[in-house]
C-alpha cells in the first residue's frame, strides 16, 4: 500500500487507541465521582437503623422520608427555600452587573489610573478588617436583618473579576474597533459585541456566584436574626450541628438525635439546584461563538 | 437676609418655649398623682437551636416566654424581651454584639476564656451586692460553692448556672456477652482485663473477628480508668489543681495499661482517626454489635438514643452501667464536673442589673423551676412519687424541647434544694430506660472527684491552652500506640516535651496561685 | 506650505473630546463598583489595625491602647507557629505542582471526547465532590483509608498483603491530602476552563488536520495556546494565596498522628481560639498573611508578564 494510506491507517488506529484511552480515564474519574454522591442520597432516604448498622451503599434502605419531610412539610423551611431562591436570583444578578461594569473598563490599557484600579482591586483579595469591623460596618448601615446584608458585602468577588476581565481582554480588538468605525459608544459595544461574545464565561461565574450565595450561610449567622431570613443551608447546618451538642452538659436531657439522613438530605439540598441548572448552562459551552462575529 | 434671621429666630424661640411648657406641665402631672414609672425593658439573651418542632410557636413566643413575662414581667412592670443568639455560633456572635453595644441586658456563654476577657477589659457589672439585695433564693439554690466560680478578680461577674448532674462518664458493658460466656460482672481492673480478653478470643453475639472488646478511647473517657491507677495518698490538692495529669504518680502505669490493652487487640487499633472527631463511629461499632464494653459521657446512650438503636438492631443485647476500675484499696475515683454551669453576666453598659438579678432569683422559687423545666401538671407532665415525669406526648414536645435554655440558672433537673436522691431521679429522662439512668449516674458519682480551682486566672493557661490540650492528645496517641518496648522512652520524651512547650510554666503559676488563695 | 506641517486644527481637539467622552463613558461605569469597594472592603480594612492595639471589646478598637508589634512578636515567639507556617506553605506548593495541572487536564479530555452524552453527562458528575460537605468526606475517607479497619486495608489484608497508613503517617498523610483534595475539586476545577475552551477558533483545528497534525500536536499547539489566559491568571492568584489555606480539609483529616505535617495556619488559628476573643492574634497573623500573599501575587505576575506578557495588570 502506499505510505499514505498506511500513514492514515497507523494513525486512526493509535487516534483509537488514544480516543480509548481518554475516555477510560474519563470514565473512572466519573465513577469516582458519582458513587460518592450516589452513596449520600441512598442516605438520605435510608431509616436511621439501616444506616447506623452501616448497610446503606449505593441504594436506600428501610426509605424513610423523615429527612425530606422536614423541609417540604415545615412551612418555615418552605419559606426559607422560597427566599434562598429570590436571594441567590437578586445576589447574582446584582453581583454580574457590579463585577462586568468593573471588569470591562479595566481591559483597556489606556485608560489613566486602570493600575491603580486594579492595585486596589487585588489588595481587597487578601486584606480585610475581620469579623468584628464588617459587622460594624453593617450596623452602622443599617442593613442587619434585612436581605441586602446578605447581597451587598459580598456583592463583587475579586478573583472572578479579574477571570472576567481576562476573558473580555481575549476578545480580538478588531472587533471592538470595527463597532466604534460605526460610531457605537462604550456602552453599546459593552452590550453589544463584548458581552455577547462572553456567555460561556458569564455563565459560568454566574454559577459560581449563585452557588457560592446558595452555600453560603457564615455570614448570615452574623447578620441576620430574623428567622424569615434564614438562608434554607443555614437552617440545615443548624440543624445536623445541634446534635453535635453535648446535651447532658447543657441539660438538656433526651434531645431527639438528629437522623444521619438529614445530614445527607443537606448536602442534596445543596445539590440538587445545580444539578438542575447546570444543563441549561451547558448550552453556553458551544465551541466557535468567535467564528461568526469574525467573518460577519 | 435680616427678616429671613427673625423669622428663624422667633420659630425657635417658640419651638424651646413650647417644649419648656409641655415638660412642665408633665412634671406637675408626674408630681401630682401617683402614676407608676414607665414600663422597662430587660431583654434577654435566648440560645436558637434552630430546631423549633413542626407545629411549635416560635421561641420568642411560647409557653416559656408567656410564663414569665405573665409571672415576672407584668407584677414588676418589665416588659421581658428575647434577643435570640443561634447556639452553634453563641460565642462569635455574643462578641459581635458586645463590640456594637447591643448586647441584652441578661448574657451568658459556656465559654470561661470569653468571661475572662470579658473581666479584663472591664465590662461586666459586680453583681454581688445586687445579689446580696435581690437573690436570697437565688443563694439557697445554687449554693456558695458554685457562686465562687463566677467570682473573677475577688468580684461576682457572672452567676453560673448550678450544674445538676456532676458525673462525667460511666462504663456500661454487654450483659448477654457475660451472660454467654459464663462471666460474672467484673468489680476490678484485673477482672475487666480478663473479661475483655474473654471477649477477644471468644467472639461472643454476632461480633466475629471485627470485635472491639473495649471502645470510646480519648483522654476524656479513659479518665475514670486512669483515675483508679493513681497513687492518691501521694497526691495533695496542689497537685491535683497545678500538676499537669502525666506527672501525678500512677498515671504513667494507667497508659502501660492502656499500652498493652492495644496491643493486645483489645480496643480500636484506630481509634486515633475517630478520636474526639467522630462520635458516631464509637455508637455504630456499638449498634453493630461489635462493641463488648465502653465507657461514654453518663447516661449518654439514653439521651442520645443509642441504647434504643442497639436493642432495636438486636432484641437479645443487654446493656448495663458498671464500675470496674478499683485502686488497690478497693477505692473508684471519678472525675465529677465542678458544680457550675452555664456564665450568666450583665454587661456594664446594661441599666437594668438590678431587674436581672430580680429575674434570676424569681426564677430560683421552686414553682417557677418546676414550670419553667416541665410546663404545665396535668398537660405536659405528671407528679410520680414527688417527681415530675415528663408526658409522652405532643404538646410535651412542642413545649419542652428546648426548656434549658430558659431555666438558664439550672443545668439538668431540679425538684429539691435538700433531697439529691430525688434529683438524680427527676433526671431520668426516658422512662424505659430509668434503670439504666439511675444507674449510670450513682455509679459515675462513686467516690468522686472534683479538682480544686482558683479565682485568679492563670495567664499562663490561657495562652498556652490549645498548645497544651493538642500535646495532650498527641502523647495519648502515642503512647498507647507505641510498642511495648518502647513504651517508658516515648512515654518520658514526649512528657518532656510537653513541659517545655509550656507545661512547666502553667504548673508553676498554677502552684503559686493555689498557695496565695488556699492560705 | 502652512497647510501640511501643522495638524489640522479642527480634528485635533475632536479626536481629543471622542477619547475623553469615550473614556468617560468606562470611568462612569466603574463608579458603582469602586464605591462598592471602598465602603465593604476599605472601610473594614481599617479594622486590621486591632494587630497592632490590645482590643479591648467595650472600648472599641479606636480608643483600644497600642501596642505595636507586640502581637506579632508574641506570635512569631509562640510554639508551632513555625510548623503551621512551614506546613501551609508545603501543602500549598504540592498543591500547585500536583492538583492545579488536573483540571487543566480534564478539561483538555472532555474537549477530545466525541460521544455527545458521553461528554455532557461525564462533565455533570465530575463536580458532584464540590457540593460534599468535609465532615462527610471525613468520615468517608476513614471508613475507606482506616489503617486496621478500613475498607482498603480490609481487602489488602484479604489478599495478603500489608496495610497501607494512608491517615496515620505523615508522609502518607500528605498524599491522601492531596488526592483527596483532587477529586474533591478538579471537576468543578475544570468548568472555567471548559468555558474557555469555547473560546477557541475552530479554524485552527481545520486548518492544523489539513496539515496532518496528530491529535496530541494539537492540543499542544492550538488547544493549551488557547486557554493560556486562563491558566496564567488562575496559577497567579494560585501563587497569591501561598499564605492562606483552607481550614476544612486539613482538619478534618487530621488526627494526633499526623501533626507534624497536618497543622497548618488555619487550625492554628482556629486552636488558639477566635472564641476565646484573642482577636489581635487572629487579625495580627491575618495581617501576616496578607502582606507575604500579595508581595507573591505581585512577584508572580511580574515574572508572568516578563516571560508571557500577559498578566493581571
Amino acid at each position: 500500500m502506499t505510505s499514505e494510506a498506511h500513514n492514515a491507517r497507523v494513525s486512526s488506529r493509535s487516534a483509537k487507541i488514544l480516543d480509548g484511552v481518554i475516555i477510560a480515564l474519563v470514565a473512572i474519574a466519573s465513577v469516582l465521582c458519582l458513587v460518592p454522591m450516589l452513596h449520600i442520597f441512598a442516605l438520605s432516604l435510608s431509616g436511621n437503623s439501616a444506616i447506623m448498622a452501616g448497610k446503606v451503599t449505593i441504594i436506600p434502605l428501610d426509605i424513610d422520608l423523615t429527612a425530606y419531610r422536614s423541609v417540604f412539610g415545615n412551612a418555615q423551611m418552605i419559606r426559607s427555600l422560597v427566599f434562598t431562591i429570590v436571594l441567590v436570583a437578586l445576589f447574582t444578578v446584582i453581583s454580574m452587573a457590579m463585577t462586568i461594569m468593573a471588569a470591562y473598563p479595566l481591559t483597556k490599557k489606556h485608560l489613566k489610573g486602570r493600575d491603580f484600579f486594579l492595585f486596589v482591586i487585588v489588595v481587597t483579595m487578601f486584606f480585610s478588617g475581620g469579623m468584628i469591623p464588617e459587622y460594624l460596618l453593617v450596623k452602622n448601615l443599617n442593613l442587619l436583618d434585612s436581605i441586602w446584608a446578605l447581597i451587598l458585602p459580598g456583592a463583587i468577588n475579586a478573583f472572578y473579576l479579574l477571570i472576567i476581565k481576562t476573558f473580555f481582554s481575549s476578545i480580538p480588538v478588531e472587533l471592538e474597533e470595527s463597532a466604534r468605525m460605526d460610531g457605537a459608544s462604550s456602552f453599546r459595544i459593552l452590550i453589544g459585541v463584548v458581552l455577547p461574545l462572553s456567555l460561556p464565561v458569564l455563565a459560568t461565574l454566574s454559577l459560581f456566584y449563585a452557588v457560592g450565595r446558595w452555600n453560603g450561610f457564615m455570614d448570615a449567622l452574623l447578620y441576620i436574626t430574623d428567622q424569615n431570613l434564614y438562608p434554607l443551608q443555614l437552617r440545615l447546618y443548624e440543624m445536623v450541628m445541634n446534635s453535635q451538642v453535648n446535651s447532658m452538659l447543657e441539660g438538656l436531657g433526651t434531645s431527639p438525635p438528629v437522623p444521619e439522613s438529614l445530614k445527607a438530605a443537606s448536602i442534596m439540598f445543596a445539590t440538587i439546584p445545580i444539578l438542575l441548572v447546570y444543563p441549561w448552562l451547558q448550552r453556553y459551552f458551544v465551541s466557535g461563538m468567535m467564528i461568526g462575529a469574525v467573518k460577519g | 437676609m435680616k427678616s429671613v434671621t427673625i423669622r428663624w429666630v422667633a420659630g425657635l424661640l417658640a419651638a424651646v418655649s413650647a417644649t419648656a411648657i409641655a415638660a412642665g406641665c408633665s412634671d406637675k402631672e408626674a408630681g401630682g398623682g401617683e402614676k407608676p414609672a414607665q414600663a422597662t425593658t430587660l431583654r434577654i439573651e435566648l440560645f436558637d437551636r434552630n430546631n423549633t418542632p413542626t407545629g411549635a410557636p416560635p421561641i420568642t413566643n411560647n409557653f416559656m416566654t408567656k410564663y414569665i413575662q405573665e409571672h415576672f414581667g407584668d407584677p414588676n412592670n418589665i416588659k421581658v424581651e428575647f434577643v435570640t443568639v443561634p447556639r452553634t455560633q453563641e460565642v462569635e456572635k455574643l462578641n459581635v454584639l458586645m463590640a456594637a453595644g447591643q448586647a441584652p441586658d441578661l448574657v451568658y456563654t459556656y465559654d470561661k476564656p470569653t468571661v475572662q476577657k470579658y473581666v479584663k477589659d472591664g465590662g461586666l457589672t459586680d453583681l454581688g451586692p445586687l445579689i446580696e439585695q435581690y437573690g436570697q433564693n437565688l443563694k439557697k439554690v445554687l449554693g456558695e460553692d458554685v457562686l465562687s466560680y463566677g467570682v473573677f478578680e475577688g468580684k461576682q461577674y457572672a452567676i453560673p448556672a448550678r450544674r445538676v448532674l456532676l458525673p462525667q462518664s460511666t462504663t456500661f458493658i454487654r450483659q448477654d456477652w457475660l451472660d454467654e460466656l459464663g462471666l460474672p460482672v467484673p468489680q476490678t481492673t484485673e477482672q475487666f482485663y480478663n473479661t475483655l480478653k474473654a471477649f477477644k478470643e471468644k467472639k461472643p453475639g454476632k461480633s466475629g473477628d471485627k470485635v472491639i472488646p473495649y471502645s470510646n478511647i480519648d483522654p476524656f473517657h479513659m479518665k475514670p480508668l486512669q483515675y483508679s491507677f493513681w497513687e492518691w495518698d501521694k497526691i495533695t490538692d496542689q497537685d491535683l489543681f497545678a500538676t499537669p495529669e502525666w506527672l501525678l504518680p500512677g498515671s504513667k502505669e494507667a497508659h502501660r495499661f492502656l499500652n498493652k490493652l492495644y496491643n493486645e487487640g483489645l480496643i480500636d487499633p484506630d481509634f486515633p482517626l475517630s478520636m474526639n472527631k467522630d462520635p458516631q463511629k464509637f455508637q455504630k461499632d456499638l449498634i453493630n454489635g461489635l462493641v463488648g464494653a465502653g465507657t461514654a459521657n453518663t447516661n449518654e446512650p439514653v439521651y442520645q438514643g443509642y441504647l434504643a438503636e442497639v436493642y432495636k438492631a438486636d432484641p437479645k443485647a443487654k446493656l448495663v452501667p458498671i464500675d470496674p476500675f478499683t485502686t488497690p484499696d478497693g477505692k473508684r475515683p471519678k472525675p465529677l464536673y465542678s458544680p457550675n454551669g452555664m456564665y450568666m453576666f450583665v454587661p456594664k453598659s446594661s441599666k437594668n442589673a438590678e431587674a436581672v438579678v430580680k429575674y434570676l432569683d424569681w426564677m430560683a422559687q421552686m414553682d417557677n423551676v418546676i414550670a419553667l423545666q416541665n410546663g404545665i401538671e396535668g398537660k405536659t407532665y405528671e407528679m410520680k412519687d414527688g417527681i415530675p415525669q415528663t408526658l409522652d406526648n405532643e404538646e410535651a414536645r412542642q413545649t419542652l424541647y428546648n426548656y434549658p435554655d430558659y431555666s438558664i440558672i439550672l443545668n439538668g433537673k431540679l425538684v429539691s434544694t435538700t433531697d439529691e436522691e430525688l434529683n438524680v431521679a427527676a433526671n431520668a429522662s426516658d422512662p424505659k430506660y430509668k434503670d439504666f439512668t439511675i444507674s449510670s449516674i450513682k455509679l459515675g458519682s462513686t467516690d468522686g472527684v472534683i479538682i480544686p480551682h482558683v479565682t485568679t486566672p492563670i495567664q499562663s493557661e490561657i495562652k498556652y491552652a490549645t498548645t497544651l490540650k493538642e500535646k495532650h492528645d498527641e502523647i495519648f496517641v502515642k503512647v498507647i500506640t507505641a510498642k511495648p518496648a518502647d513504651f517508658d522512652k516515648v512515654y518520658d520524651s514526649e512528657v518532656n516535651d510537653y513541659m517545655k512547650i509550656g507545661g512547666q510554666e502553667v504548673m508553676e503559676e498554677k502552684r503559686k496561685a493555689f498557695e496565695a488563695e488556699k492560705k | 506650505m502652512e497647510a501640511t506641517t501643522r495638524p489640522r486644527a479642527r480634528e485635533a481637539p475632536r479626536w481629543q473630546i471622542k477619547a475623553l467622552v469615550r473614556d468617560w463613558q468606562l470611568y462612569s461605569l466603574l463608579v458603582l463598583p469602586m464605591l462598592y469597594f471602598f465602603t465593604f472592603k476599605y472601610v473594614p480594612m481599617l479594622g486590621a489595625v486591632i494587630a497592632f492595639k490590645d482590643y479591648n471589646i467595650f472600648e472599641g478598637i479606636w480608643a483600644s491602647p497600642w501596642v505595636g508589634f507586640e502581637t506579632f512578636r508574641e506570635i512569631f515567639q509562640m510554639q508551632g507557629f513555625y510548623l503551621a507556617l512551614r506546613n501551609t506553605f508545603m501543602l500549598n506548593l504540592l498543591d500547585l505542582i500536583v492538583s492545579f495541572p488536573i483540571p487543566i487536564v480534564l478539561a483538555i479530555l472532555l474537549n477530545e471526547l466525541r460521544i455527545h452524552w458521553f461528554k455532557k453527562g461525564a462533565q455533570m458528575v465530575l463536580y458532584l465532590p464540590h457540593f460534599i460537605s468535609w465532615v462527610i468526606i471525613g468520615g468517608m475517607a476513614i471508613q475507606l483509608l482506616a489503617t486496621n479497619t478500613g475498607i482498603v486495608n480490609s481487602v489488602l489484608k484479604s489478599m495478603n498483603m500489608a496495610p497501607i497508613p494512608f491517615l496515620t503517617e505523615p508522609l502518607y498523610w500528605v498524599f491522601t491530602y492531596l488526592g483527596i483534595g483532587i477529586w474533591q475539586s478538579a471537576g468543578w476545577g475544570t468548568i472555567i476552563y471548559l468555558a474557555a475552551l469555547t473560546g477557541i477558533n475552530k479554524e485552527l483545528y481545520e486548518a492544523a488536520d489539513v496539515d496532518g497534525a496528530s491529535r496530541l500536536r494539537k492540543i499542544w499547539h492550538i488547544t493549551l495556546p488557547g486557554i493560556k489566559p486562563t491558566i496564567i491568571i488562575l496559577l497567579i492568584i494560585n501563587i497569591g494565596h501561598m499564605a492562606s489555606i483552607g481550614f476544612d480539609r486539613p482538619f478534618v483529616l487530621s488526627n494526633p498522628l499526623v501533626t507534624d505535617v497536618s497543622e497548618v495556619i488555619s487550625t492554628y488559628v482556629y486552636k488558639i481560639g477566635i472564641q476565646s476573643a484573642r482577636y489581635t492574634i487572629a487579625t495580627a497573623i491575618g495581617l501576616f498573611q496578607a502582606v507575604v500573599g500579595l508581595i507573591f501575587l505581585l512577584s508572580a505576575d511580574y515574572i508572568s508578564r516578563k516571560v508571557n506578557d500577559q498578566g493581571i495588570w
